[in-house]
């Protein structure tokens, strides 16, 4: 488990965005809706791997982008997996708002999608799932489901979950630098039951990512996990740059 | 000879590895764009410059930076000036640091001229509104170029190499087995932008022309083979390893330069009576031996100067030199071998053949 495949044409690295467009999305942080931080922050992330994907004036197909908006319902907002270059074209999804949070339905699609393309033969970056929430589920529980897409594994290692978790009650102090803060490690106390079960549905974050995030400029130590306060915009920001911190050539 | 030959080598398409002797030194040169550039049909980022009189051979070796504002585009600009910098500027009374500050100054007046470029470059008016949005960004930052480059004489005039980032550079010295070592000095964050100068440092080398025996320079698509190249490869091996990097997942794009002194006069005088015989042939003959391998650079576009005067040689020649793999004794044998093959002219050979026809007429008469 090295996490050290190169996101390139021939062994693209896959991501899939699990985003919860629940009612509760249209509460604000910091002057804006949730669901238009997380718009902007997918925007930044959608443009930041066409950055590491271009070459001249073309966009090298090194990403493969799924993304999965749910409430009550699972919506498949780009109709199966995108190369970077097609999501170029297509632009980024409009985010509508619904009822309800089923987070165990979400997860569900993204473990029968996994079962379709993952193959532990190919040395290809392992995929990363990122879930996006701003509070806890309404259906089943989703930690099994989550437990099993972490089992599973490609070439280069188990497939990674990420979680950004959108609240204002989930750290006991303020993050004043997000580009200073050193993350949330397996001790960190946490405020809340889901938080801490999302904690234990996030991957530890691999030592490649973690130098690509350092030479974006954040501080992330080792031990942290893949978890993100959504407590700021910059925050959720920070928690988009990391899903797309797959190492790449230069 | 001192007509100046500048090679461009194309960024448009593949060329293998092309060997070319001269009267003072050999040279193979090869390059090869990404997979990715391949399959989309674009140009690499890479960009070689060769330019060679009968007294002196420099070149300059750019990697256009991918996440830069169109790598290419700073390569090209970059190749090129330091290639004139390098030919015109006289470097005996510099000492390296001198050498340095010279190259900083030369790499910062680029910036103003080079940001006009990348300002004034137009993006396809077709372009989706995201990826024109990445452009706008990059083009921002500036156009970016790593560099190895390098100017060395025939005689013992100071040969002198600047170099930033990661591109590889090799040296062997006279009387020495193993390559100068530089140290940790080849950095993938150093290098030339257009909007900022050199980013990092310069680093330089120089030392007598006639101390160098050969020269290794390549961009980091190669790195990857860095202890295969340790040795000197016959063509075959070379396109061979340059194959296999087309078919890395990481494929980058691979330009090649490798240089070879000539050991000595005798050597160049032998080599010098093979150049001058190959200039009286045709060029269809000529080049035929070689195909596509010399077709390359003999576009008008990638090839200037008095090319009349350097037809490239015996290309078999030039590569088994620069491999290393002719020695004076396989030499000498082969110069008695062509000279009985002199001796024995038409003339020679009619006086055989009467010889044995008389000795056969006697013979049949005795019987």
């Amino acid at each position: 488990m090295v996490y050290e495949a190169l996101a390139t044409s021939r062994t693209p690295a896959m991501i899939v965005y699990v985003l919860d467009v629940s009612a509760s999305m249209t509460r604000p942080l910091g002057g804006k809706r949730r669901i238009d931080v997380v718009t902007d922050a997918l925007r930044a992330a959608l443009q930041r791997m066409v950055f590491l994907s271009t070459k001249g004036t073309r966009v090298a197909p090194r990403y493969r982008i799924a993304m999965y908006a749910y409430s009550d319902h699972v919506y498949d907002l780009l109709d199966g997996v995108k190369t970077v270059d097609q999501v170029v074209r297509l632009g980024v999804p409009q985010l509508t708002m619904l009822a309800g949070t089923d987070t165990a339905r979400a997860f569900e699609h993204v473990e029968r999608l996994l079962r379709r393309e993952l193959s532990a033969e190919r040395y290809e970056p392992a995929p990363l799932v990122c879930h996006m929430t701003d509070g806890d589920y309404t259906g089943d529980d989703p930690a099994p489901i989550a437990r099993r897409i972490m089992e599973m594994r490609s070439g280069d290692g188990n497939v990674l979950i990420e979680n950004i978790f959108i609240s204002d009650r989930i750290l006991p102090d303020q993050i004043p630098n997000p580009k200073q803060w050193s993350g949330i490690q397996r001790a960190t106390p946490l405020i809340g039951e889901y938080a801490d079960k999302l904690r234990a549905m996030s991957s530890p974050l691999p030592e490649s990512y973690r130098t690509v995030l350092l030479e974006s400029g954040y501080q992330l130590t080792p031990g942290a996990v893949m978890m993100l306060p959504g407590m700021s915009a910059e925050l959720v920001e920070m928690g988009f740059v990391m899903s797309t911190s797959t190492p790449v050539t230069r | 000879m001192d007509e100046v030959v500048t090679i461009r080598v194309p960024q448009d398409r593949e060329t293998p590895v092309t060997p070319l002797l001269r009267s003072g030194h050999a040279y193979r040169y090869a390059y090869t764009r990404s997979d990715d550039s391949r399959r989309m049909d674009d140009i690499g980022q890479d960009y070689l410059v060769i330019r060679e009189s009968g007294t002196r051979f420099a070149f300059a070796l750019c990697d256009g930076v991918s996440q830069s504002f169109l790598g290419d585009l700073a390569a090209t600009i970059l190749a090129e000036a330091l290639v004139n910098w390098l030919w015109e500027v006289d470097f005996e009374a510099g000492d390296p640091g001198t050498l340095v500050r010279r190259c900083r100054s030369m790499l910062a007046d680029l910036t103003s001229p080079a940001t006009e470029q990348v300002m004034h470059t137009q993006l396809p008016a077709d372009l989706p509104g995201m990826l024109r949005d990445v452009l706008e960004q990059k083009r921002r930052i500036g156009s970016e170029s790593t560099f190895v480059a390098g100017v060395i004489g025939h005689d013992v005039s100071p040969a002198t190499f600047v170099w930033m980032g990661d591109s590889r550079l090799r040296i062997w010295l006279r009387e020495k087995n193993a390559p100068v070592d530089f140290g940790d000095v080849f950095h993938t964050r150093e290098r030339w932008s257009t909007r900022k100068g050199s980013v990092g440092e310069i680093r330089s080398y120089s030392i007598p022309s006639d101390e160098i025996v050969r020269m290794v320079a390549y961009s980091d698509g190669l790195a990857w083979a860095d202890q295969q190249l340790t040795v000197s490869l016959v063509d075959d091996g070379l396109e061979q390893i340059i194959a296999e990097s087309r078919s890395l997942p990481a494929s980058d794009d691979v330009s090649y330069l490798e240089y070879v002194r000539r050991q000595n006069a005798t050597e160049s005088a032998r080599d010098g009576a093979l150049l001058h015989a190959d200039t009286s042939s045709s060029r269809e003959t000529e080049f035929g031996s070689t195909g596509q391998r010399v077709a390359a650079i003999d576009e008008p576009a990638a090839l200037d100067g008095g090319a009349t005067t350097l037809v490239p040689a015996d290309s078999k020649q030039a590569s088994q030199l620069i491999a290393g793999r002719v020695d004076n004794r396989v030499d000498v044998r082969n110069q008695r071998q062509g000279a009985v093959r002199a001796r024995i002219g038409p003339r020679q050979l009619l006086f055989v053949v009467l010889l044995a026809i008389a000795v056969a007429v006697v013979v049949l008469a005795w019987l």
